[in-house]
């Protein structure tokens, strides 16, 4: 999450989260479209995202405190940006699970839970999940330097070693 | 430890969050609850797991959307085609977002270096 704040990242944590946020995008993907991916897998699948997404944000820790720290005095434009940024993707994002669980047919009444119905879920959910749509992308485009430099190193270079085609090119992360 | 405090908080800020929309959603007047019979929009077909909504015998039963038929909300192409539009159209949304934003900032970036470069050989 560079910008104007340097965290230190291993190169585990760094492919940890890579091959965590490749995964959080495929089912984000899949769950977009319920209806061909059913209803069950639709529920079950993203509320076992919220592992996933926990683990997603404990691996940036460090740069959600120093920026959290620093918001107010010396951050860059782009940081702050960021910053807001995600707090609105997890707002959203919650506004999309909690919705998601007040109107669910299947995980949650399979829990032994029942919850009041309220017309009102069924638009927030339609509405943060177009919201986090957007977000995503923006989230994405904002960490493309990132998202690049981390293929290249632990996905392209790796399969460009496996050919003999690789020029052992290290790239920072 | 360090982590578990951290999963707290996390978890703490999704319960705060999350409960202020419970309570701003059943505070607002859109209380226009549904009953589960009757007006739902749902995508599922009726069907229930306490047995209230019984799909008709066997003969009469609607086909379920699982099945790629006409048991979904939204119509359109049903199976392989429905799913590849859906997916399409997603991908292009956010593909859409990060080049809107990732070109410009990457043009902006070269013409800086561009002017950059420039100055230093007027200078030197």
């Amino acid at each position: 999450m560079a910008n104007d704040v340097t965290t230190k990242t291993t190169p585990v944590q760094t492919k940890t989260k890579l091959w965590l946020d490749i995964l959080i995008f495929a089912v984000f993907l899949i769950a977009m479209d319920p209806h061909s991916s059913g209803i069950s897998i639709h529920e079950w699948l993203t509320l076992s995202m919220f592992g996933a997404l926990t683990v997603h944000l404990l691996l940036s820790w460090d740069w959600i405190t120093q920026v959290t720290k620093r918001f107010l005095k010396k951050s860059g434009v782009q940081t702050r940006i960021n910053y807001i940024l995600n707090w609105l993707l997890f707002i959203v994002g919650t506004l999309l699970m909690v919705s998601g669980i007040m109107i669910s047919e299947i995980a949650i009444p399979s829990l032994g839970i029942q919850l009041p119905r309220n017309f009102a879920w069924r638009s927030l959910h339609d509405l943060s999940a177009n919201l986090v749509l957007v977000l995503l992308g923006l989230h994405t485009a904002l960490h493309w330097s990132w998202v690049v430099k981390t293929f290249e190193r632990y996905i392209f270079q790796p399969i460009g070693r496996l050919f003999g085609t690789g020029k052992q090119k290290d790239v920072s992360a | 430890m360090k982590t578990l405090g951290r999963i707290i908080i996390i978890l703490g800020a999704f319960l705060i969050i999350g409960g202020l929309m419970v309570v701003t959603v059943n505070a607002s007047g859109n209380n226009a609850a549904f009953s589960r019979d009757g007006g739902r929009t749902e995508f599922r077909p009726q069907g229930g797991e306490q047995g209230q909504f019984q799909f008709p015998p066997d003969g009469n039963r609607p086909p379920s959307f699982r099945e790629g038929g006409e048991g979904r909300e939204h119509g359109g192409p049903a199976g392989g085609g429905r799913w590849m539009f859906g997916l399409l159209k997603n991908l292009g949304v956010l593909t859409i977002l990060v080049v809107a934003i990732v070109l410009p900032k990457s043009i902006i970036r070269k013409k800086k270096k561009a002017t950059a470069v420039a100055s230093n050989a007027q200078s030197s």
